[in-house]
């Protein structure tokens, strides 16, 4: 009887111990029992000053906010995606995250977000309005603050380019024909050195190429109501000119086996006369190539080539934003960071830390004495004022959106996740698959994807 | 009360563990296959068998099928033809074998995505010791690039045989040792050469664990995603069924088509598996 009593005890506590295990992983909570609040906020920029300047900036506002924990978490910039959505499936999302921007309409779209208004206020009329505009949604309200900005420029090797003369410079380029001209004459003048080389590794890359060649024709993803349209005359011509510009040796063979970093490397170690890049990239040419003048030896332009059926070019602009989640369960605490975040000194330390990358979404911070007096402010000045102004241009568009009623369309990260896109490139580029069947198969494909979500 | 009563009781938090870790995932994974849910809006209604029908359309769901099945297939022949020479050589006696052995079975050690990182680097068409070897030995010339997407197929065949090949060496150099030497020995003395001895008394004996071998490394690279994916990519070329799940899961959002994927795998997988035990069964009934 003794022993069958502690049987009994033995399995009932099993069982409680197996249910207990069970249910304890069902539940998610960043206010603790003892009403600490804790915040996590999820970023991408993995640089380690970057890093080290959002734990000061932690560090101070926990000492004025006691009580309140933050926990950074640098993610993977290609990890976010994949991240992000299993939180989403297990509930277990952060307080603070930064998303593309193609994200923040399908967010607000199932509810997800809180209302930034009082960190969007706190920036005043200093917050450039082209990135306020972005996030500032048919509601009235602002459901996304911009972290920081950049934008995607033309990066070249004036020296290499001095090989072929006559061949000009890509400030002098107009046309997708004249491009082809000018990369082959400059991979031809140069023995070790390719005129063009592009990131084709991640497809991540490829999409961006894919949105602003497309937007430099005169094409677009989207027609007006939303309807994903590949197959078209623009996209041709865009897979005509990749194929014209592989066969023609102006781009490097191994283009597409190079990572984005792969591709700065290329340039700053003179196998490639240009790429196409974010701020990011003077770091790589510090580290990799000290002997070489920024300004002299590595300039940047504008202007990509535009297409036989564009008007102009487009380029990319990269304006990440911050979002707080409605399910946080202190989402004031979370809007309160975001503001102490924005605070003069805090934000410097965070642009501060990789200043030709991360430019200030303050547009007074640009005038400011400390800020100008950061060494790579003052070395790299010219990327920085180009990058201003293609912003002020007007031709800056986010990831995927060849106008900006794309950014309405909650499935465009639909299509930029299904590598859709990717393989109509590679198959065409690599493969050597006839381009209306490519067109037709990427069509299909992304019609198969989409059509179940069009409001219509 | 009854024994019965303290048998179950007793026996529910396996029941408990087994049901919340495999069958309720697999349920849950049967039930999402036949809905339209997407991950970020909100979609979670029944489509019947409509996922699994547009799948079978889907002439890149059949690329899919195909790459697995020459990935798998590949990988598992050249796993077994190296892995048993290797296995022959290393059972030779001969000085510094322990070390030699130890090294032939390194690869396995790596984690997957040391593998993946080294191997990128050292098939890097430009800065890659690849690269670097060819230009010593043919200066001037253009080497192809492996990591292009029409060679990356096969560059992931090699860097996964490379990977994987020595669970083939250790399974078989553990069997090789029990082989009585006296009846290799025999024949040897009546005349067999290398070959015959082989062929007729080394490969019988080794044939219950190469069956085995056959089927669990079959099942293990038929269902590989950790170095494909890191090493390949997710590219058309390498665009196994594991990756394609991962694929509309994680990068199309779509739950239940990507559900659908994996349970085509599962299925695929099942099929397979029951055949091959069965053929082996009824070749084992024959030969008794």
């Amino acid at each position: 009887m003794r022993a069958k009593g502690r049987c009994t005890t033995l399995a009932v506590a099993a069982t409680a111990a197996s249910l207990a295990l069970a249910l304890a992983g069902c539940g998610g909570d960043s206010t603790t029992g003892d009403g600490q609040v804790e915040i996590t906020v999820w970023h991408t920029e993995s640089t380690p000053t970057t890093v080290a300047a959002m734990d000061e900036i932690i560090a101070e506002y926990e000492a004025a906010n006691p009580g309140v924990t933050v926990d950074q978490e640098s993610v993977g910039w290609g990890d976010l995606q994949v991240k992000f959505q299993a939180a989403l499936a297990a509930g277990d999302l952060p307080e603070i995250t930064q998303v593309e921007p193609m994200f923040v309409r399908t967010l607000y779209s199932q509810d997800l977000l809180v209302p930034l208004d009082d960190v969007v206020d706190s920036l005043g009329d200093d917050y450039l309005p082209q990135l306020r505009d972005m996030f500032a949604l048919p509601d009235g309200h602002d459901y996304g603050v911009v972290h920081a900005w950049g934008t995607d420029s033309v990066v070249y090797r004036a020296d290499l380019y001095a090989n072929a003369p006559g061949a000009g410079t890509p400030e002098d380029l107009e046309t997708w024909d004249d491009s082809v001209e000018q990369w082959r004459a400059v991979s031809e003048a140069n023995d070790d050195a390719y005129g063009l080389m592009l990131a084709g590794d991640a497809a991540h890359n490829v999409n961006e190429e894919v949105y602003l060649w497309l937007g430099s024709n005169g094409g677009r993803l989207f027609d007006e109501n939303g309807h994903v349209t590949i197959d078209t005359q623009e996209m041709r011509e865009v897979l005509e000119y990749w194929v014209e510009l592989r066969d023609s040796g102006a781009l490097s063979p191994a283009w597409s086996s190079q990572t984005y970093a792969d591709s700065l490397s290329s340039l700053a170690l003179g196998e490639a006369a240009t790429i196409f890049s974010f701020g990011r990239a003077t770091y790589t040419f510090e580290d990799q190539a000290p002997d070489l003048v920024p300004g002299e030896d590595i300039k940047v332009a504008p202007n990509r080539p535009v297409g036989p059926s564009g008007d102009d070019w487009i380029t990319q602009l990269d304006a990440e934003p911050w979002v707080v989640f409605k399910d946080s369960p202190d989402a004031e605490a979370a809007a309160d960071f975001l503001e102490f975040f924005f605070e003069k000194q805090n934000y410097l330390r965070w642009i501060g830390s990789v200043p030709t990358q991360l430019l200030p979404v303050r547009a007074s911070t640009f005038d400011d004495p400390d800020y100008q007096a950061l060494p790579e402010v003052r070395d790299w000045g010219f990327w920085i004022d180009q990058q201003r102004q293609m912003l002020e241009s007007g031709q800056a568009y986010p990831l995927m959106v060849t106008q900006w009623s794309d950014l309405e369309l909650p499935y465009l990260s639909d299509l930029y996740g299904s590598e859709i896109l990717v393989d109509m490139v590679m198959d065409v580029v690599e493969n050597g698959k006839d381009i209306d069947e490519a067109l037709s198969d990427a069509q299909a494909r992304a019609d198969e994807l989409l059509s179940p979500l069009y409001a219509d | 009360m009854p024994g019965w009563f303290w048998g179950a009781l007793l026996l529910s938090p396996a029941f408990l563990l087994v049901a919340g870790v495999i069958a309720a995932p697999i349920a849950y994974l049967v039930r999402l296959s036949f809905t339209d849910a997407h991950a970020y809006l909100p979609r979670f209604g029944s489509v019947g068998f409509d996922n699994y029908a547009a799948l079978l359309r889907a002439p890149h769901f059949w690329d899919s099928v195909r790459t697995t099945v020459w990935y798998a297939g590949l990988t598992v022949g050249l796993q077994l033809v190296l892995g048993v020479l290797i296995a022959l050589l290393l059972h030779q006696r001969f000085r510094g074998r322990g070390v030699v052995r130890l090294v032939a079975l390194a690869p396995y050690m790596v984690p997957s995505i040391v593998v993946a990182l080294v191997w990128r680097w050292l098939l890097d068409p430009t800065t890659g010791a690849y690269s670097w070897f060819i230009d010593k030995v043919w200066p001037g010339s253009e080497p192809p690039n492996l990591l292009s997407p029409n060679l990356i197929f096969w560059s992931l065949i090699a860097v996964s045989v490379w990977m994987f090949t020595p669970f083939i060496v250790i399974s078989v150099l553990a069997r090789l040792q029990t082989i009585d030497p006296s009846v290799v020995e025999a024949a040897t003395v009546d005349g067999a050469g290398a070959w015959r001895r082989f062929w007729h008394i080394v490969l019988p004996e080794l044939k219950p664990v190469l069956y085995t071998l056959i089927l669990l490394r079959f099942m293990f690279m038929f269902t590989k995603f950790d170095v494909v994916y890191l090493f390949a990519g997710t590219g058309t070329e390498v665009r196994t069924l594991p990756v394609l799940t991962f694929q509309r899961i994680f990068g199309e959002a779509r739950l239940g088509s990507g559900a659908a994927v994996a349970m085509i795998l599962f299925v695929l997988l099942m099929i397979f598996t029951t055949v091959y035990l069965r053929t082996l069964y009824r070749e084992r009934e024959e030969t008794a």
